[in-house]
């Protein structure tokens, strides 16, 4: 179980999101704990889409390799369309959070499920905000989960990969 | 932390106005905070004694309370009560040593932290800090002796007025006689009473008795002290050295 403490660390770019992600697989840091959400490079100008071919999922768009990496490596992998947010491509731990949070609601309508599973996660309304206004413009997002000292160790990693900004959200459990 | 963020730029601010960093050079204050990580505690949130000893927190925004509990009883004493400004856990940094004080956050806290090690080194390394340092660390240590002091030597209303006058902030505002209390001014009772070392039951008294003669009033169920001298006699005015609002 990895907890309900979080470290969220903000990318403009897919390549800055993947030497992140190299960093921490080179600390031997649990990768089972990372989750990775953007739009996958969807605008009004690019084609963006994912598909399964024979059992296989992949991603069509302008950051399909990145986005294909992540897919075949992570444990869970999904697309969501939300109302606040539009499209955003999911990798990684949060999915199975994501997956609890809709079990649980009532229904659809103006449910925000990332906005939940954020939340579950200790970030307050303000950093909910800033995640999804950074998800809107573009950024990706870097989600660790775990325990304060796996969290302080992510930390330090992901500041080495000059992240545009990067916080550790604690709710004791 | 990227330099030009909205966030960093917050961050740096914050810092120069805490009396820890209050005074160091932009250079020195950029420095540091390449070491610091930022953090939130979700209000409620009850943290490990233990990582006090490696981490030394500095309170952006937000309020926590150091307690110690006693393991038999469940009885509980507040040691320290921090908000803004203020760094935790000042023993554990000095000693080296995992401190028994629970650090519990009474609101959202937004927290900058860096190893105890760095702080040491910053100690020794930067001068200016050291210089903001010692004083404060002068100022807890006032704290622990009061409460020591009032526990041992004086009644439970008389460490309530004390508690209460030590965190009034001086001088009304312009046109009102109300004078506002920081940090305990919407604490439950449950809480004045770990700070003060009485129940729940004997805080409620003191506290509507206060009220009934005029000393205190609740505004906006926030407490604010009405009569100041009255107040002052009724912690018997021998606080030993100024408090800051």
């Amino acid at each position: 179980m990895t907890g309900h403490n979080s470290c969220a660390a903000i990318y403009s770019t897919s390549p800055a999101t993947e030497v992140a992600i190299r960093a921490l697989r080179e600390s031997d840091f649990d990768m089972h704990k990372v989750s990775v959400i953007s739009k996958g490079g969807l605008d009004e100008k690019h084609l963006v889409g994912c598909y399964e071919i024979a059992g296989h999922f992949g991603v069509f768009g302008i950051q399909d390799d990145f986005w294909n990496q992540l897919w075949s490596s992570a444990p869970a992998a999904v697309c969501f369309h939300l109302s606040e947010s539009g499209p955003l491509f999911i990798a990684g731990a949060l999915v199975g959070m994501l997956l609890a949070v809709l079990d649980m609601s009532s229904g659809p309508g103006d449910f925000n499920p990332l906005h939940a599973a954020f939340d579950e996660l200790g970030m307050g309304v303000d950093d909910i905000t800033r995640y999804l206004a950074a998800l809107q413009s573009g950024c990706l997002v870097l989600l660790v989960q775990g325990l304060q000292s796996e969290l302080e160790q992510a930390y330090d990693v992901l500041k080495g990969s000059q992240p545009l900004d990067v916080s550790i959200y604690l709710t004791g459990y | 932390m990227n330099t030009d963020s909205p966030l960093y730029r917050h961050y740096k601010q914050k810092l120069a106005q805490s009396p820890v960093f209050n005074g160091l050079s932009d250079g020195v204050l950029c420095d540091m905070l390449e070491e610091l990580h930022h953090s939130t505690w979700r209000k409620g949130t009850e943290m490990d004694a233990l990582s006090l000893a490696k981490r030394f927190y500095l309170i952006i925004d937000g309020r926590v309370k150091l307690e110690r509990v006693d393991a038999v009883t469940a009885n509980r004493v507040t040691i320290f009560l921090l908000g803004p400004g203020d760094g935790f856990d000042v023993i554990s940094l000095l000693d080296k040593q995992p401190h028994e004080a629970t650090p519990v956050a009474l609101d959202d806290l937004h927290l900058l932290s860096a190893s105890t090690q760095t702080v040491r080194e910053w100690i020794n390394h930067y001068p200016e800090f050291n210089r903001n340092f010692l004083p404060y660390l002068g100022q807890q240590m006032r704290g622990i002796e009061d409460l020591a002091a009032d526990l041992a030597l004086k009644d439970t209303i008389t460490r309530l007025a004390r508690l209460i006058l030590r965190h009034t902030v001086s001088g009304a505002p312009p046109g009102k006689r109300l004078h506002p209390v920081r940090l305990i001014h919407d604490l439950p009772h449950e809480s004045l009473a770990h700070m003060i070392g009485a129940t729940r039951q004997v805080v409620n008294k003191h506290l509507q008795a206060l009220r009934h003669k005029g000393v205190l009033d609740n505004v906006s169920h926030h407490l604010v002290v009405s009569e100041l001298e009255s107040l002052k006699e009724q912690a018997e005015s021998f606080l030993s050295h100024n408090h800051h609002p």
